[in-house]
C-alpha cells in the first residue's frame, strides 16, 4: 500500500511532464488531423479525376473494341488489333487497359457464339491472356478472385487448368469463384472435386454451383449418386438440389436411404426432392418414417401427402389433425385440400376440438 | 499549484488518485475506439474487395433462395404507411413476405392500408409461439399480386410485443425486423442474406446492417436518389454519430465476434433460434440489444456453433429526430434499454463459460456505454470543483479536456476519411466540408446533449422506475399524401422531402 501511495506521491509531484505529456498528445492529434483532412481532399480529387479519364478513354475504345469484334476485313482488324495491343503495352497507361477490360467483359456478359469468340480472341491477340495469368500468380486473393471470375466470363477456355489450381485455395472467396468458373469453362468435369471434398461447401457456394449447372447443356448427372451418398452433408445436400432440379430419377434408391439420415436438413430436402420428382409410389415409405419423425419433418410428410397423395390417405390426415401441435393440424388441413377432401373436411371440422377447428378453417380460407 | 511534501493528508491522496484513474480511463477509453477503428477500417476494406467478387443477383434468379419474413412494427405512421409498404414490397429479393404489425395505432394507420392496399380480414390462426397482446384481426389484400402482404392489427403492447405478433404470423425461415418507417436500399435483402447462407462451418443466427442517416435525402418512390448532409444542425451530429457507430465500431466486433448490439432499424435472425430464445423482449425498452445478447447466450448454452454477421454496406436509411426534445427522449430510452438488457444478463459479466462474450463484449458494454456518460460527467464535475478550489490548475485542466476533444475529433475526422474511401455516399464536396466543420464542434456541443440525455436515462430507470417508450414524432417520407406535396420541394424527377416554413 505505501508502494502505491509513493508511486502517486512522485508521479502528481512531476507536474511540469504532466504538461509535456498533454502537449506531445494534443501536438500528435493535431498533426493526424490534419493529415487526414488532405487524405480526404486527396482521395476526393484522385477518384474525380481518375473517373473522369477512365469515361472518357473507355468512350474512345469502345467503338474501336466494337468495330474489331464486328469486322469483316481481316487485313484492317489486323490493324486494330496491332494498335489496341501497342496500348496495353504501355505500363505506364493502365488506365487504357483497364477500360478495355471493362468493355470487354460487359460485351461478353452479352454475346454469344460466334461473337463471344471474337471477344475471347482480342484477349490471345492483344497478350491480356498473358497479363491475367500474371495478376493470377502475382497479385492478392482479391484480385486472384476478380481475374479468375474474368476468365469465366471471357471463357478463356485454356485457362481450366490454371483455375483449377484455386479450387482448393486457402481464401475461401478464391476458392469458391474458382470452383464455379472451372464447372463454366470444363462443364461437368468441373465438379469432380466434390466426390473427395473434406471441407463443407456453404450454402451460398452450392447455389452459385447450381446456378452454374443450370446454365449447361446436361440433363444427366451420373455423379450424383457418389454425391448422395458423401459422408460430407453439405455435398449430400448440394446432390440433392441437383437430383431435384434435374429430375435425377435413378438416384431413387439413395433417395430412400436418405430418409433415415441423422442430419434433420438433409431429410427435409430429401423429402422435398420426392415431392418434387413425384415419385407417388414411395409415398407409403415415407409414411412409415412419420411416428419417428420430429415435428419439423412430420409437417415435411405432410406436405408431400398434400403433393402426391390421394383421398386414400384422409384417414391418416384426420388422424394427425388430432393433434395439438399447430403445425401438424394445419399441414394436415392443407393437405385434406390439395388431395381434393374439401367437402369432407366442411363436413367433419366441428367435430374436432375448438383449437383444431380453428386451425381447420384458417386452411379452408382460400385467401390465405 | 499545490505543492507535495512527505506530510499527505488523506486529500493529497485522494487527489492523487483521482487524476491518475482520469487518465486510466481516458486512456483506456481512447486507445480501445483506436482498436476499434482500425480493426473496423481493415474489415470494411476487405469486405469491399471480397463483395466485388459476389454475385449477388445469383439468389434472386434460385429456387433455392430462402424464404424471408419482413416484419414491420406500425403505431400511428398514418403519414408514411401507403409509401412505407410499397417501399417494403419492391425489394429485389424472390422468396419474402412483407407483415405489417399495426400496433394499437390511434390514428388511420390501419384504414390507410385497407384502403390503399384493398385488404380484407382473414381467418388467421397462429401458432402462438410467443405471448402477446391480442390480435384483433388479420388482413390480406383481395390483390393477388399482393398475397405476400399480412397486415396484423393488434392491441397497442408495444414494438416488442408488435415484433413478436408478427413472428408467430411469420412463414419465412428467417425474420427480417425493420422499422417501418425506415427505407430500405433495394438489394437490402440479397445482401443481408449473403453472408447469412455463405457460413459453411457456424450457424449464422443473425445479420445486421448499417444504418444511414436520411434527413434531407433525396427520395423518390421510396428509393434514395441522392444521398445529402442534413441542414439541421442535430441531424447534422447524428449524421456523425451513425457513421462512427456503425463504420468504425460496428464492424469490429462483428470481426470479432463481439457484436452486441443489432439495430432495430435493420436486422435479420434465424427464426428457430429467435423463438427457441423466447423472442422479443417486452419488458425492455431496449429490445433490439436485448434479443442479440438472448440469442447468443441461448447458442452458448445449449453448444450450438453459431456466427452473427455484419454487413458493413449502407442498407437502410432512417429519419433521425430534428427536435432537441425527441433526441433526449429517444436517448434517455436508449440508455434504460440499455440498463436493463445489462442487468437482466448480468450473469455474462466476465464469465469465461461465454468467452468473448462474457469476458471482454459485455463488460465493454458495461464499461464504455453504460458507465462512459456517468465517469465522464463526473470527471468533469470533479475537474470543475477542483478548478473552483484552486486544488488543480486551470491550465492543466484546459490542456487535458482539450486533449479529449482533439482526439474526438481527429476521431470524426477518420470516420469521414473512411466513408470517402469505402462507400463514398456523400458526393457533394459541399456536403462533407459541413460534417467536418460539424465534427470540430460537436465535441463541445452535442456531445454534452448525449451525456445529459444518458444521465437522465439513468435518472429515469434507478429513480423514477420509467419503462415507457416515450412520444416519438415522425416527418415522414410520404411524397403520396396531397397536402404534404404542396409543401414539398419538387426537383425535375424527385421531390425533396424538406417542408417549407
Amino acid at each position: 500500500m505505501g508502494g502505491l501511495i509513493d508511486f502517486f506521491i512522485t508521479l502528481y509531484n512531476y507536474q511540469q511532464q504532466k504538461y509535456k505529456i498533454l502537449l506531445l498528445g494534443l501536438g500528435i492529434l493535431l498533426f493526424v488531423a490534419f493529415i487526414l483532412l488532405i487524405l480526404i481532399i486527396r482521395t476526393r480529387t484522385q477518384r474525380d479525376l481518375a473517373e473522369r479519364r477512365f469515361r472518357r478513354i473507355k468512350t474512345t475504345l469502345e467503338n474501336t473494341i466494337l468495330s474489331i469484334v464486328f469486322q469483316a476485313d481481316l487485313n484492317k482488324r489486323t490493324e486494330q488489333i496491332k494498335t489496341l495491343k501497342k496500348l496495353f503495352e504501355n505500363k505506364k497507361n493502365t488506365v487504357a487497359r483497364d477500360a478495355a477490360r471493362e468493355i470487354l467483359r460487359t460485351m461478353a456478359l452479352q454475346l454469344d457464339g460466334e461473337s463471344l469468340e471474337a471477344v475471347t480472341q482480342i484477349y490471345r491477340e492483344t497478350n491480356l491472356k498473358e497479363l491475367l495469368l500474371q495478376e493470377l500468380n502475382d497479385k492478392s486473393w482479391d484480385v486472384k478472385a476478380a481475374i479468375i471470375e474474368e476468365i469465366g466470363d471471357i471463357r478463356l477456355k485454356e485457362l481450366l487448368f490454371e483455375v483449377l489450381k484455386y479450387t482448393d485455395y486457402e481464401v475461401e472467396i478464391v476458392r469458391n469463384r474458382a470452383q464455379v468458373v472451372v464447372l463454366k469453362l470444363g462443364g461437368m468435369r468441373g465438379l469432380e472435386f466434390l466426390n473427395t471434398l473434406k471441407s463443407k461447401i456453404s450454402e451460398w457456394q452450392q447455389i452459385q454451383l447450381l446456378n452454374q449447372l443450370l446454365k449447361l447443356p446436361y440433363n444427366q448427372y451420373p455423379r450424383t449418386k457418389i454425391w448422395l451418398s458423401s459422408s460430407n452433408d453439405s455435398v449430400v445436400m448440394f446432390g440433392l438440389k441437383v437430383t431435384q432440379h434435374f429430375q435425377q430419377y435413378q438416384d431413387k434408391e439413395e433417395l430412400i436411404k436418405l430418409l433415415d439420415h441423422q442430419n434433420t436438413e438433409i431429410v427435409k430436402k430429401t423429402i422435398k426432392v420426392f415431392t418434387h420428382l413425384g415419385l407417388k409410389n414411395e409415398l407409403e415409405k415415407i409414411k412409415l418414417h412419420y411416428p419417428n419423425y420430429s415435428i419439423e419433418l412430420k409437417v415435411e410428410v405432410l406436405k408431400a401427402i398434400g403433393e402426391l397423395g390421394d383421398e386414400s390417405d384422409h384417414l391418416f390426415l384426420i388422424d394427425c389433425m388430432m393433434s395439438d401441435d399447430y403445425f401438424i393440424v394445419k399441414e394436415a388441413s392443407k393437405s385434406m385440400l390439395r388431395i381434393g377432401q374439401k367437402n369432407l373436411l366442411y363436413q367433419i371440422k366441428d367435430s374436432f376440438p375448438d383449437y383444431q377447428r380453428e386451425i381447420i378453417e384458417h386452411s379452408l380460407d382460400e385467401r390465405i | 499549484m499545490k505543492e507535495f511534501d512527505t506530510t499527505l493528508s488523506g486529500l493529497d491522496i485522494f487527489l492523487g488518485v483521482l487524476n491518475i484513474l482520469i487518465y486510466l480511463f481516458t486512456l483506456s477509453v481512447m486507445l480501445s475506439y483506436l482498436i476499434i477503428a482500425l480493426l473496423s477500417l481493415w474489415y470494411a476494406f476487405k469486405h469491399l474487395k471480397a463483395s466485388k467478387s459476389i454475385n449477388y443477383l445469383s439468389i434472386l434468379q434460385s429456387p433455392e433462395a430462402p424464404s424471408i419474413s419482413i416484419v414491420a412494427p406500425a403505431y400511428n405512421e398514418s403519414k408514411t404507411i401507403i409509401q412505407n409498404i410499397r417501399s417494403l414490397l419492391s425489394l429485389d429479393y424472390g422468396n419474402y413476405e412483407v407483415i405489417i404489425v399495426n400496433d394499437g395505432s390511434t390514428d388511420t394507420t390501419l384504414e390507410n392500408a385497407i384502403e390503399a392496399y384493398e385488404l380484407e380480414p382473414v381467418r388467421y390462426i397462429s401458432p402462438n409461439n410467443l405471448k402477446t397482446q391480442p390480435i384483433k384481426a388479420i388482413y390480406r389484400s383481395k390483390n393477388p399480386a399482393l398475397k405476400n402482404l399480412l397486415v396484423i392489427d393488434k392491441e397497442n403492447g408495444g414494438k416488442a410485443d408488435a415484433l413478436n405478433a408478427g413472428i408467430n404470423c411469420a412463414n419465412g425461415d428467417y425474420i427480417m425486423n425493420i422499422d417501418v418507417d425506415c427505407i430500405l436500399e433495394r438489394d437490402c435483402l440479397l445482401k443481408m442474406i449473403q453472408p447469412i447462407l455463405d457460413e459453411p462451418e457456424r450457424l449464422a443466427i443473425a445479420s445486421g446492417g448499417v444504418v444511414r442517416v436520411a434527413n434531407d435525402c433525396i427520395i423518390d418512390k421510396g428509393v434514395i436518389k441522392k444521398v445529402n448532409v442534413p441542414k439541421n444542425l442535430l441531424a447534422r451530429f447524428q449524421t456523425l454519430e451513425y457513421l462512427r457507430a456503425f463504420l468504425l465500431g460496428r464492424v469490429a466486433w462483428q470481426y470479432l465476434d463481439g457484436m452486441l448490439l443489432i439495430s432495430g432499424a435493420l436486422g435479420i435472425f434465424n427464426k428457430k433460434i429467435m423463438i427457441a430464445a423466447g423472442g422479443y423482449s417486452t419488458k425492455t425498452v431496449g429490445e433490439d440489444l436485448e434479443i442479440s445478447v438472448r440469442m447468443r447466450k441461448y447458442c452458448r448454452e445449449n453448444g450450438i456453433k453459431y456466427k452473427v454477421h455484419f454487413v458493413p454496406e449502407p442498407l437502410v436509411w432512417t429519419e433521425v429526430p430534428e427536435k432537441l426534445g425527441q433526441l433526449l427522449r429517444q436517448r434517455n430510452r436508449w440508455t434504460r434499454g440499455s440498463i436493463e438488457t445489462i442487468l437482466a444478463h448480468k450473469n455474462l459479466f466476465f464469465n469465461p463459460r461465454y468467452k468473448f462474450l462474457g469476458l471482454i463484449a459485455y463488460p465493454y458494454w458495461v464499461f464504455y456505454e453504460w458507465f462512459a456518460p456517468l465517469l465522464e460527467f463526473f470527471g468533469l464535475l470533479t475537474l470543475f470543483i477542483l478548478l473552483i478550489l484552486g486544488l488543480l490548475p486551470g491550465l492543466y485542466i484546459a490542456l487535458f479536456l482539450l486533449t479529449v476533444v482533439s482526439f474526438a475529433i481527429v476521431f470524426t475526422i477518420t470516420t469521414i476519411y473512411a466513408e470517402e474511401s469505402t462507400y463514398f455516399q456523400y458526393k457533394d464536396a459541399k456536403g462533407i466540408r459541413k460534417l467536418i466543420l460539424a465534427g470540430l464542434i460537436e465535441p463541445v456541443s452535442y456531445h454534452f446533449l448525449v451525456v445529459w440525455a444518458s444521465l437522465k436515462g439513468n435518472w429515469d430507470y434507478f429513480i423514477e422506475g420509467k419503462v415507457t417508450w416515450g412520444k416519438q414524432v415522425r416527418k415522414g417520407f410520404d411524397r403520396d399524401t396531397i397536402d404534404r406535396e404542396k409543401k414539398i420541394l419538387v426537383s425535375n424527377t424527385s421531390g425533396k422531402l424538406t417542408p417549407i416554413n
